[in-house]
């Protein structure tokens, strides 16, 4: 078998709600997608779901006439190509893109779910609740995490970062909506990069006063190791980070130095190819993973294999529109289907509505960094955020 | 015995070439005399510092006078050699900025600075009262700093005060404090905690005793705020172990001892190190235009009295607690030579060192 060409679509889509973390409080209603497949000689494709990037057209020779089974050693000829620039910026997100194409179709080639393909035991992952949801009211807030709580999910990830009395009622908030899932729901939160290492320890140890965190994440630089460290050593929750760096070799310094309790992983780490290597390297240093939020939950397929995952975040915007997927949610789990592959196809005549009348709506991904971050808080303005504040 | 004289003479060294030494003498009443040669450009800071420390004194008690000169040493900065650098790089850049016709934050390629501000309390110069009035005033900071002292339910009703004077401007105020290098690590530990379960402390300065950044560290690792240092060390590389070993988490520039090349250089430093950097307060406020191009700028303290209060006028102001640069070309600070108040401009005749 061997790889004859791709198709590459781009579109935009309009969420069911806005999301936002502290970054950008009022939150985005757009986000791009991308839909990369390639193609074999046998009328078989393989499947890939994104955000943007492009480059596909520089990197396809590379893989031109190969045999897609062969997927780990593509990874690793695209990579050596890359080299200089490294597993860098829009040549990173092709080779990631082109990764889990190449693994939907392997498993698509043996028949197989890629959570079978991969080892996993079940089709099933543990979800976390994350709402994304600065930008949400503190009712809709309540009914975003109630809704999840009734899907049996017991844990969430509320964002917060600029108001801490208002985030501590907000915690409060998460934490009922998931009580009727468990007596005792898991609790973490999410600043993004807004603080300072010692912003964190001050923010994180108050709130600690009045609730048990799970895990903070991000609460430095993704790349300042001894930042990172020094907030997990001073307070109780675990430090969770990397959502955001490129590759294994990003997390190097970070698991060497102590400096992370929790790696988030996903795609963008390099493909499904990288993000198992993120996480085999934590499993050595005795570390949790966790799966980062995707279109249609599809790298729960990875997750479902994967030796030390506690816990896949599901956000559900609305993001599948112009998509059909064999997986739902249940008692608290991803419940992945038999359909092989990562169990996903394309709504071509949604696709092509989207593409011919693309959605109109407030902001653009990504979020850009807020003024003051790793500094100084700048406060929330009036009309920022829907809901109340301290500064009003 | 008593030291009665001192003097400083620059001398030519016809066998050694051309250049010039300094002959320092220290005559004392029982006529004797001492001598030592020093660079001649030291000169200047030799008679001062003899003055200031030897005159009238026993001269045996050498080991007073090493002690007291280094004391002043620490609150004064490395040396005059260093603070005269700092000095004479501001007013080059002031110069440099106004021959392009362009404010200083423009002249460094930044846009108009717009600086989170703070104001200070040092025990010795402003009575309390009056500093609460300031800070409650129309600066309109979100920030204040208090000097602390030895009694610890002083020191947390000032803060207390502090806290309420800034509630019309922030209800999450940032809190700072000032521990003037008095504590061992573990009194530092003891009485920031005691204040940490009552105060969200924004950082605290003087921690350790100068130059103990091992005991630092210490500190940082045990207590919720920030450790802030770096305020009294006068070069870049006497910040390396403080870099290295993790003892600050906001680093203090002074421009008293960087001028403005120095403090660039240092906050790039510091950002590489994802450090945040704070100003400390020069003459005028012109550190607010630093603020305009360094990447992890976090806070500049304010200098009192503001602006027309003294004979050194500036263009900088504030509003809502930040600090603004104006439009005029240099740092914006001018300097009223008929100033009506006490001020009065003691002529000295020019020295030139070579």
């Amino acid at each position: 078998m061997k790889i004859t060409g791709y198709r590459y679509e781009t579109y935009m889509m309009k969420l069911d709600r806005p999301i936002a973390d502290c970054n950008l409080p009022e939150g985005v209603e757009l986000l791009p997608g991308s839909i990369l497949t390639i193609e074999t000689d046998e009328n078989i494709t393989g499947l890939s779901l994104g955000f943007g990037g492009g480059g596909i057209e520089s990197l396809f020779p590379l893989i031109e006439g190969e045999d897609p089974r062969e997927v780990t050693r593509l990874w690793m000829k695209i990579v050596d190509h890359i080299h200089k620039g490294g597993n860098e910026g829009a040549a990173n997100y092709t080779l990631g893109a082109i990764d889990i194409a190449l693994w939907d179709l392997k498993a698509k080639i043996a028949g197989q779910p890629l959570w079978r393909l991969l080892g996993a035991a079940h089709g099933r992952v543990k979800a976390y609740a994350s709402g994304l949801d600065y930008c949400l009211s503190d009712e809709d807030l309540f009914t975003f995490y109630r809704r999840m709580a009734d899907v049996g999910i017991d844990a969430g990830k509320l964002k917060v970062g600029l108001d801490l009395k208002a985030d501590m009622r907000r915690i409060g908030i998460m934490q009922d909506a998931l009580s009727t899932a468990s007596k005792k729901p898991v609790l973490t939160i999410d600043a993004n990069e807004y603080w300072s290492p010692k912003q964190a320890v001050r923010y994180v140890r108050q709130m600690e006063e009045k609730f048990d965190l799970a895990w903070v994440e991000e609460p430095a630089r993704r790349w300042d190791y001894r930042g990172l460290r020094l907030v997990s050593q001073q307070v109780s929750a675990a430090v969770a980070t990397g959502e955001n760096v490129n590759s294994v070799a990003d997390f190097y310094a970070l698991v060497a130095n102590q400096a992370v309790d929790v790696l988030n992983v996903a795609a963008g780490h390099s493909g499904v190819t990288g993000c198992r290597q993120v996480a085999n390297l934590a499993q050595a240093y005795s570390l949790p993973v966790s799966m980062m939020n995707c279109q249609a939950n599809f790298m729960a397929h990875v997750a479902a294999a994967l030796p030390n995952h506690i816990g896949m975040e599901v956000v559900d915007p609305g993001r599948e529109q112009c998509l059909k997927f064999d997986n739902h949610i249940e008692d608290g789990y991803i419940v992945l289907g038999n359909e092989p592959g990562f169990g996903i196809s394309v709504d071509e005549v949604a696709l092509a509505e989207l593409q011919a009348n693309p959605p109109k709506g407030r902001g653009t991904f990504p979020l850009s960094r807020r003024a003051g971050a790793g500094r100084y808080i700048v406060p929330l303005r009036p009309g920022e955020v829907p809901w109340r504040h301290s500064s009003e | 015995m008593k030291i009665t004289g001192i003097t400083a003479t620059l001398f030519r060294d016809s066998l050694l070439g051309p250049a010039r030494g300094c002959l320092v003498e220290l005559t004392a009443d029982a006529g004797l005399c001492g001598i030592a040669i020093a660079s001649p450009w030291a000169r200047p800071a030799i008679l001062a510092l003899g003055k200031d420390l030897l005159l009238g004194e026993d001269p045996r008690s050498i080991a007073g006078f090493w002690q007291r000169a280094g004391q002043l040493m620490t609150s004064h900065g490395d040396a005059a050699l260093g603070h005269a650098r700092a000095v004479l790089d501001v007013a080059a850049w002031d110069l440099k900025a106004k021959a392009q016709s362009e404010p200083l934050w423009k002249a460094l390629g930044g846009g108009r600075p717009r600086a989170n501000a703070y104001l200070s309390w040092l025990d010795a110069d402003e009575d309390f009262a009056s500093f609460l009035a300031r800070v409650s005033g129309s600066y309109g900071t979100r920030g204040g700093k208090l000097s602390i002292g030895s009694d610890p339910e002083l020191n947390r009703q000032r803060l207390d005060f502090l806290r309420r004077a800034l509630e019309p401007h922030t209800h999450e105020p940032q809190l700072m404090i000032d521990a003037g290098g008095r504590w061992r690590p573990k009194d530092a530990i003891r009485q920031i905690r005691a204040l940490e379960s009552e105060f969200d402390l924004t950082w605290v300065q003087g921690v350790s005793e100068c130059g103990d950044f091992l005991g630092s560290r210490r500190v940082s690792d045990s207590i919720r705020a920030a450790v802030c240092a770096g305020g009294d060390l006068s070069s870049l590389n006497a910040f390396l172990p403080w870099f290295h070993h993790q003892a600050a988490n906001v680093i203090e520039i002074d421009m008293h001892h960087f001028g403005v090349t120095g403090a660039l250089q240092l906050a790039d430093a510091a950002f590489g190190y994802e450090l945040p950097v704070t100003l400390t307060a020069a003459p005028g406020n012109i550190h607010v235009h630093l603020a305009a191009v360094m990447p992890s700028f976090m806070s500049m303290e304010v200098t009192p009295p503001e602006s027309g209060d003294g004979p050194v006028n500036s263009e900088v102001r504030f509003e809502s607690g930040w600090g603004i640069a104006g439009d005029a070309p240099g740092t914006g600070m001018t300097f009223n030579r008929k100033f009506p108040g006490n001020v009065t401009l003691e002529p000295v005749k020019d020295m030139k060192m070579t």
